[in-house]
């Protein structure tokens, strides 16, 4: 009787095992599923899984923030990389690249019927390459175009102009300061969002052809511009341009918390922050440029720091899968298409790289207050995303909390960082 | 006395689960840490096999990490003077309430209930700065001194930093030692009180003494605690500015999990484990006698 009861379980778990093979689980990990809890694109996903159930299973793995690169780093050690997933872009994905665990594009395209290469920009598609665009690992979705805003009320109140020249930023900075008024919430927190003041002033400064150069070392980061841009950090934080603690009130949330409460005269942020802005402080905002640095070579107004920053990889095993290929194409098809990047955009405030007209009905004012501001300006790459790869991103951003806090001087910042690159360069050649 | 026949199979049997979990989760990590710290290894691909040499960079060319073990030991310093002192003083009051008991024992073993990363928040906010409560105090009370960059001066955010976990954690120590001091014989504390002794006299003469061995047990649990902290100082400050309150685990994770070196990430790891081990033996070595009995 025992070995009846026996034999008839394992029958069951191997036809339940069985069955369960038959339909493929698509693990997609993503920090935009709950960022902006029930928003329509999140309630399109779901409908969308929930629309297929029967030919696949969707498991969602959340993660927000940074938190995602350790979570996709943790599953990649422990071979176990979920089937599609959000990341970043050039530099953060080498590890993976080099070992062949990322899908190349085309594979997918000549697949689509609904996404062609012409889609997104080439210098986008370029982000998620390590050579130059000939083999792509990603989908450009998400931009990182750095954006200013001025309280109009505070500058009013204090009968002072937005600043066009660092002297003028020197200048308002003493009367906010001595009103207890922030006068540009940059802080550092993990390099965040201090290296795209960096990037502000060092393309104002040099120009993008030197960026470019750190990626593949034929730029010295101790450039005499890199130099100079640490001095004149050093310089603005002795005169209180950023808000004192720069650690407590670096990364992107505190900043705009600062701001939003009315206790920052300017700030700069970034697509992924649009959602949080509140309305009464985006009417009562402008859209500013950053100030013109002595010696700047490029106008502030001629230029955007940002570049596709963020989107979408697949595994490149899960691709190859015969039983999951089919459901990855159909699920790529849904995600990349235009109401999906409509709904990232109005949703989410996503800065989306897809070459489409977005509804500007469905957008919000910040954002297409921003999208006003870029029109027609250059855009140069943040210089995070210029760093070869992780080891010498982290060293970036840690020195730049370093210059931030005043615990390292503008030669002792360039050549930390430098030092990084020279040792990423030497076992890389 | 003989066990029965059987009964060697029965004991196995009931030894065997704990036996496994304790070697998939305990044994078994720590041996492939080791084997991962010989390596070379980005997390991804093959493992390369390259001997000490994590080590030789670890001990002796990587001065950022004399600066993390400084600062952990700082911890472990603080920890140690603070919560055991603090924990045995509290909870030999606290026994000696007549009214309040339960309150006080439960406000001093709060803290300790609420997560971490909450913790970690709120004193996030409470030493900012531009908004925090404790330097709009100091501009209220026109005291200069608090107006200080807590979390950003590399000469406060380490001891900011400590002091937050310090105080998070006393309750544990103040728990144990409530229960220790209250399993002491009520007619030795009778007798003591008989004889004429005073209350501090009773604390150092009687109590200390009596729990020297649970005393021992927090002092490890204090200091291996303390060198595998993580949460406040990532959730505060990710260690920074740069390293200036970064801890062995956060030394740790940063090379692992932001620049991708696995095998320098396990190579930290094992090195906290020695200090732990290295500790824990000598103190038992050095420090152990049996408890007064009386």
């Amino acid at each position: 009787m025992r070995r009846k009861i026996l034999g008839m379980v394992i029958l069951l778990v191997l036809l339940a095992s069985v069955g369960a093979g038959a339909k493929p689980t698509i693990r997609y990990a993503t920090s935009w599923l709950q960022r902006v809890g029930g928003s329509e694109w999140e309630k399109q996903i779901y409908a969308y899984a929930d629309a297929v159930k029967d030919k696949v299973t969707f498991k969602w793995e959340i993660t927000q923030g940074d938190d995602l690169r350790t979570k996709i780093k943790t599953d990649l050690a422990a071979n176990n990389l979920p089937d599609v997933f959000n990341y970043w872009t050039r530099g953060s994905l080498k590890t993976m690249v080099d070992a062949g665990k990322l899908m190349e594009v085309h594979d997918y395209l000549k697949n689509s019927k609904v996404v062609k290469w012409e889609d997104f920009p080439f210098d986008d598609w370029a982000a998620y390459s390590l050579d130059g665009g000939k083999n792509v690992y990603g989908f450009p979705i998400e931009g990182s175009t750095a954006f200013m805003l001025a309280n109009k009320k505070l500058f009013a109140k204090y009968n002072l102009k937005y600043p066009k020249t660092e002297a003028e930023l020197l200048a308002v900075s003493k009367v906010f300061n001595a009103n207890g008024i922030v006068p540009l919430a940059i802080g550092s927190k993990g390099g965040n969002p201090a290296h795209f003041w960096v990037g502000e002033i060092f393309y104002q400064l040099a120009g993008d052809a030197q960026g470019q150069g750190f990626t593949n070392g034929t730029v010295k980061y101790t450039t005499p511009e890199m130099l100079r841009t640490a001095q004149l950090i050093e310089e603005q934080r002795k005169a209180g341009v950023f808000p004192k603690d720069t650690l407590a009130n670096g990364d992107f949330g505190p900043a705009v918390a600062l701001y939003n409460e009315g206790k920052a005269a300017m700030i700069m942020s970034f697509p992924w922050m649009i959602s949080t802005f509140s309305k009464d402080i985006v009417a009562g905002s402008d859209y500013i440029y950053a100030p013109a640095m002595p010696g700047a070579k490029n106008l502030p107004t001629s230029f955007i720091v940002g570049g596709a920053n963020h989107g979408l990889v697949v595994n490149a095993a899960s691709y190859k899968d015969p039983a999951k290929q089919a459901a990855l194409t159909d699920f790529l098809d849904f995600f990349l298409s235009d109401k999906q990047m409509n709904l990232l955009a109005s949703t989410l405030g996503l800065w989306v790289d897809k070459n489409m007209t977005l509804d500007e009905k469905m957008l919000s004012p910040l954002y297409v207050m921003t999208g006003k501001g870029v029109r027609g300006k250059n855009l140069w790459i943040n210089l995070w995303t210029r760093m070869p790869d992780p080891t010498t991103a982290e060293v970036f951003s840690t020195a730049a909390d370093e210059l931030w806090a005043g615990t390292i001087t503008p030669q002792g910042y360039v050549d930390e960082v430098q030092k990084s690159l020279d040792d990423y360069f030497a076992s890389n050649r | 006395m003989s066990l029965r026949k059987g009964a060697g199979s029965f004991t196995v049997a009931f030894l065997a689960p704990g036996l496994v979990i304790y070697v998939a989760f305990v044994v078994l990590p720590v041996a492939l840490s080791l084997y991962y710290s010989l390596t070379n290894w980005n997390g991804v691909g093959p493992q390369r096999w390259v001997g000490i040499h994590n080590y030789i960079k670890m001990f002796s060319q990587d001065p950022k990490y004399w600066t993390v073990v400084k600062n952990s030991f700082f911890l472990v310093g603080l920890a140690l003077i603070v919560q055991n002192p603090m924990g045995i003083f509290l909870a030999y009051l606290v026994s000696r309430t007549k009214h309040g008991y339960k309150l006080f024992r439960s406000i001093y073993f709060l803290p300790v209930v609420i997560s971490a990363s909450a913790t970690a928040v709120m004193f996030s906010v409470i030493f900012n700065n531009q908004v925090g409560p404790f330097n709009q105090l100091g501009k209220f009370l026109g005291v200069s001194f608090l107006n200080v960059n807590w979390l950003s001066d590399p000469a406060t955010v380490l001891p900011v930093v400590a002091s937050v976990q310090v105080w998070q954690y006393m309750g544990i120590q103040f728990v144990v030692f409530l229960a220790a001091v209250q399993s002491i014989p009520s007619d030795i504390i009778e007798s003591a009180l008989l004889d004429g002794a005073s209350s501090v006299r009773m604390l150092f003469s009687i109590v200390v003494p009596l729990l020297w061995e649970v005393v021992q047990i927090c002092v490890i649990w204090t200091v291996t605690g303390a060198l595998k902290a993580f949460d406040h100082a990532w959730l505060m400050t990710w260690g920074g500015p740069g390293i200036a309150s970064t801890y062995l685990p956060v030394y740790m994770f940063r090379m692992a999990f932001k620049e991708s070196s696995f095998s320098y990430g396990t190579t930290i790891a094992m090195s906290i484990l020695v200090f732990s081990l290295v500790f824990t033996v000598f103190f038992k070595r050095f420090m152990s006698r049996s408890t007064d009995q009386f």
